[in-house]
């Protein structure tokens, strides 16, 4: 390449950055700073987890349009679910757009730019199951319930039906991986844990192999089914094929109607733990989105975004104590309330265990 | 300001990663695809040693690419005995097989949970907890990566890995021991792609196995592409146009539904454009 061209290809970066810089100075002087609350928002817009972006960014904007609060701006950021793109997007968010506080979707990602909020005090919603993100800054609220939480609520159902040997298939992902763990810890002396495969990538779709293992080899009592969309009806559907009558439990993924209509009959009886969405939330989503998938991540979006709706200034302080101060909240996935157990602060939401019959959720007491 | 610093930080990792994968690819034609393995290498090597044994950040380094020489050694001495395409396949391999490794040995690397809370430099009391001290620290390894590469290719040894690239045969005519330059280039570029990985253990406090994926590999060959082969300075200019091009569009007002999909296409657009008119890159001498 000839230095003229070099020169060409760098001017051209340069005027794009003129541009750039001039739109972001003359947005600025729209807003009165002191009277909006900016709100960033880093989600993984794009690659394997998009659908959990996409889920929590529609929760957010169901609540923005519900609400109609002009203080309030939101500013997207895509993660990609990567920590240098995190971090990349949370100074971004910072410098550029000046918002007064973040919310951050994913364990990695929050792990990622927590150790900058422990060094420089700034206001973060987790959207996060590790307790160690909370315990890393007072300005940091995680906005899940812990992966114990969710341990203990599928425990206290797998004891209730005297089910003690459990065998695992499930997708890595740190979502899962810090499900199983917690699971593992809070067996007791008498109850079993095998992860009977592993899958590394999400468009794994082939479980036979599995299957075959499930039901020629140890005898489980249940199998817990930690897959992720798209997968889990082709377990049940293959499960189905080929003969497998153990019974299964899953996670919050299996609350997604297009998967419970590809599995058919399949999923009848699978077992699952998550929050109740409300039913007024899953008609507004699904009348605005013509969608019903990841519904419990939507509404936690959702809620954090209703809460938020009450700051009264944004400085840092009231951003964080407004979070602080929930209690007995209702929110669209149930009753929401603000715990700090060892210098971990989170939004606790009550699971439940719900029931697939006839391809209908169903609640069970 | 963080944010610039932030970009430039990266760009100054990405620089050196880029120039010693293009002292294997580019001056020597070694197709290979696995410098990722070898930045994650260094990058576990400083997370582990850093948070569990509380050692020094510039000692990690060293233990880190001592790892990655003696890693590379071995699988470079496997990889000599294939060619091109195979070469490449075989890289491609062993790649897989370190990111299993990563994902898998969960009591060493915590597996996808990763390892979090990994502290910055310090030296002699200094430390580089600031975003612009670290700049500063990074500018200076990059600048010794960088004048170390010029010094290699510009050497005796330096033409031997060029006429490698042109005609392995001819220069083996020539009593050349072709193993020995093949494996020396590919272990000093693991090594350098090692003290990229510490850099970027200790910059973003906490890796996970994602990070130093194929895709990883991938993205740095294709900055040395974009940048140039076999030209030290189009690694950087590459590491530079890679880094700042997805920040810039991230300024482009697309409606929030499609942006991140959009800024995506864009890329990838530019990106087919680029290697449409220029081939060999921005200030490339060889193409592959």
């Amino acid at each position: 390449m000839n230095k003229k061209n070099v020169w060409i290809l760098i001017g051209i970066i340069v005027v794009i950055g003129i541009i750039v810089w001039g739109s972001l100075n003359s947005k600025k002087k729209e807003i009165p700073s002191n009277q909006i609350i900016k709100v960033g928002v880093i989600l993984p817009l794009t690659g394997p987890l998009a659908q959990y972006g996409e889920a929590v960014k529609n929760g957010i904007v169901l609540a923005e349009e519900k609400l109609n609060n002009k203080k309030i701006n939101y500013v997207f950021e895509d993660s990609a679910y990567d920590s240098a793109k995190t971090i990349t997007a949370f100074n971004k968010l910072k410098d550029f757009d000046k918002v007064d506080v973040i919310f951050n979707w994913g364990d990695p990602t929050s792990q990622a730019i927590a150790p900058l909020i422990k060094n420089n005090p700034f206001p973060l919603v987790a959207f996060s199951t590790i307790p160690a993100v909370g315990q890393m800054s007072p300005y940091i609220v995680r906005a899940f319930d812990s992966s114990k939480d969710f341990a203990d609520a599928t425990w206290s159902y797998l004891r209730s039906k005297n089910l003690k040997n459990i065998g695992i298939i499930k997708t890595e992902n740190p979502y899962f991986n810090g499900i199983v763990d917690e699971l593992t810890k809070s067996k007791k002396v008498d109850e079993q844990i095998t992860v009977v495969d592993n899958y590394l990538s999400p468009s794994d779709k082939d479980f036979k192999t599995s299957i075959v293992k499930i039901n020629s080899g140890k005898e489980y009592d249940t199998i817990g089914v930690f897959l992720l969309s798209g997968q889990i009806n082709q377990f049940y559907k293959q499960a189905s094929v080929l003969g497998m009558k153990i019974p299964t439990f899953g996670t919050d993924q299996f609350e997604n109607q297009n998967e419970i209509n590809a599995a058919g009959d399949a999923m009848n009886g699978a077992v699952y733990v998550n929050y109740d969405v409300s039913d007024n939330f899953k008609t507004d989503y699904k009348n605005r989105f013509n969608s019903d998938s990841l519904l419990a991540f939507a509404g936690l979006a959702y809620d954090t975004v209703e809460m938020l709706n009450n700051v009264k200034n944004n400085d840092k302080d009231s951003i964080i104590n407004t979070f602080k101060m929930v209690k007995n909240y209702p929110g669209v996935i149930g009753e929401r309330n603000f715990v700090e157990i060892s210098g971990d602060q989170y939004l606790f939401a009550p699971y439940h265990v719900k029931v697939i019959e006839n391809g209908v959720i169903k609640l069970i007491k | 300001m963080d944010y610039l610093i932030h970009i430039i930080i990266l760009i100054g990792i990405y620089s050196i990663l880029a120039i010693s994968l293009n002292l294997v690819v580019g001056f020597t034609g070694l197709l290979s695809i696995t410098q990722a393995a070898f930045f994650g290498i260094g990058a576990y090597a400083t997370a582990i040693l850093l948070t569990s044994f509380g050692i020094n950040f510039f000692l990690s380094i060293i233990i880190g690419m001592i790892i990655a020489g003696v890693v590379s050694f071995a699988i470079g001495y496997v990889l000599s005995k294939f060619n091109d395409d195979y070469f490449a396949l075989g890289s491609f391999g062993f790649n897989i097989i370190v990111f299993s490794i990563f994902f898998n040995w969960q009591s060493l690397t915590k597996g996808p949970l990763g390892i979090a809370g990994i502290p910055k430099p310090v030296l002699f009391g200094l430390d580089f907890n600031s975003n612009l001290y670290f700049l500063a620290l990074v500018a200076v390894f990059t600048l010794i990566v960088y004048l170390l590469s010029e010094f290699i290719t510009r050497s005796s040894f330096g033409r031997v890995l060029k006429a490698i690239r042109e005609d392995e045969k001819a220069i083996q005519v020539f009593g050349y021991n072709i193993l020995y330059y093949k494996l020396t280039i590919f272990v000093i570029g693991a090594m350098m792609a090692s003290v990229a990985g510490s850099f970027f253990a200790s910059y973003i406090t906490y890796v996970d196995p994602s990070s130093f994926s194929l895709s990883e590999s991938i993205f740095i060959l294709v900055i040395i592409i974009l940048g140039g082969l076999a030209n030290n300075r189009g690694a950087i200019l590459g590491t530079i146009c890679l880094i700042v091009l997805p920040e810039m569009l991230r300024f482009v007002g697309f409606p929030s539904e499609i942006a991140a999909q959009m800024r995506l296409m864009i890329y990838g657009l530019i990106m087919v454009l680029l290697m449409l008119y220029r081939p060999k890159g921005l200030l490339g001498e060889y193409r592959l």
